[in-house]
C-alpha cells in the first residue's frame, strides 16, 4: 500500500466514525424522547402502560441504525483492509 | 453534490485514463479524472484506491511497485477492455452531470435558510421545488445574459 492506499484508508475511517455519531445522535434523541414519554404516562394516572408502542416501535428502527453502524461494512472498506493487510504481511 | 458517476463508470473511466496516459499512480489518476471531468466535482482517494484494487482484481490493471509508490498500468485484457468500451465519449455527459450538481449546491443553502424558519417552509422545499428553481434560474441567467449584451452594443 502506498501513500494513496494510505489516504484512501483514512478517508475510510473517517466515514465511519461519522456513520457512527449519527447513529449516537440517532439514539440520544430516541432516550431522550422515550424518558419523557415514561414521565408523562407515569403522571398521567399510569393506566395502560402505552409508552412501550413507541418504545419498541422506534426502537427497531434505531437497532436497524446500530446494525448499519458498527456491523456493515462498504465493500470498498474491506478492499482496502485486505490490500493493508496483505501489504503488512 | 450529486453523484457523477454511475455503477461501473468509475472503473470504466479509469480504464479510459490509463489507455490515454500509459502508466500513472493513483494520484496522478485522481487528479486527471478531476480535470477530464471538470464541473468542480472532487475525486475522492477512498472511492479511486478501490476501484484500482476492484480492476487489479479482475486483471484489467497491473500495478508495479517502485520507491514505495504503486504505478497502474493496463494488462492485455485491460488495453481490450478500453477499445471496447468508448469510454473517452462519455467525459461531456460526466462534466454536466458535475456541474448540475455545482448548481444546485449554490442552491442548496439558500433552500436550508428558508426552510429553517418553519416545518411548513421544510415541507415545500421537495425535488418539485429544485424543478421550480432551477427554471427560474434559467430565466435569470437568460435576462443577465441579455442585460450584458446590451452594454455590449453600448461601448
Amino acid at each position: 500500500m502506498d501513500d494513496f492506499g494510505e489516504m484512501a484508508l483514512r478517508e475510510r475511517e473517517a466515514r465511519r466514525i461519522a456513520r457512527r455519531q449519527w447513529f449516537w445522535l440517532h439514539f440520544a434523541v430516541y432516550a431522550t424522547t422515550q424518558v419523557f414519554l415514561i414521565i408523562v404516562w407515569a403522571l398521567s394516572s399510569a393506566t395502560y402502560p402505552w409508552y412501550i408502542f413507541p418504545l419498541f416501535g422506534w426502537g427497531i428502527v434505531v437497532a436497524a441504525h446500530a446494525v448499519f453502524a458498527f456491523v456493515v461494512r462498504h465493500p470498498d472498506e474491506i478492499l482496502i483492509e485486505r490490500a493493508r493487510r496483505e501489504h503488512e504481511s | 453534490m450529486g453523484r457523477v458517476f454511475r455503477r461501473g463508470e468509475l472503473k470504466e473511466t479509469i480504464v479510459a485514463v490509463l489507455a490515454g496516459v500509459g502508466e500513472l499512480h493513483g494520484y496522478g489518476i485522481m487528479t486527471e479524472l478531476k480535470e477530464r471531468v471538470g464541473g468542480g466535482w472532487k475525486p475522492s482517494p477512498g472511492a479511486i484506491y478501490p476501484a484500482l484494487l476492484g480492476l487489479e482484481d479482475a486483471g484489467l490493471v497491473q500495478a508495479v511497485e517502485e520507491d514505495g509508490t504503486r504505478i497502474y498500468r493496463l494488462t492485455d485484457a485491460g488495453r481490450r477492455a478500453a477499445a471496447r468500451s468508448g469510454a473517452s465519449n462519455r467525459w461531456a455527459s460526466l462534466t454536466e452531470r458535475a456541474e448540475r450538481g455545482e448548481e444546485r449546491l449554490a442552491v442548496g443553502p439558500l433552500l436550508d435558510r428558508f426552510a429553517a424558519e418553519s416545518p411548513h417552509r421544510r415541507r415545500l422545499v421537495g425535488p418539485d421545488a429544485h424543478e421550480g428553481i432551477d427554471h427560474v434560474l434559467h430565466r435569470a441567467s437568460g435576462e443577465i445574459e441579455r442585460l450584458l449584451t446590451e452594454g455590449e452594443d453600448d461601448g
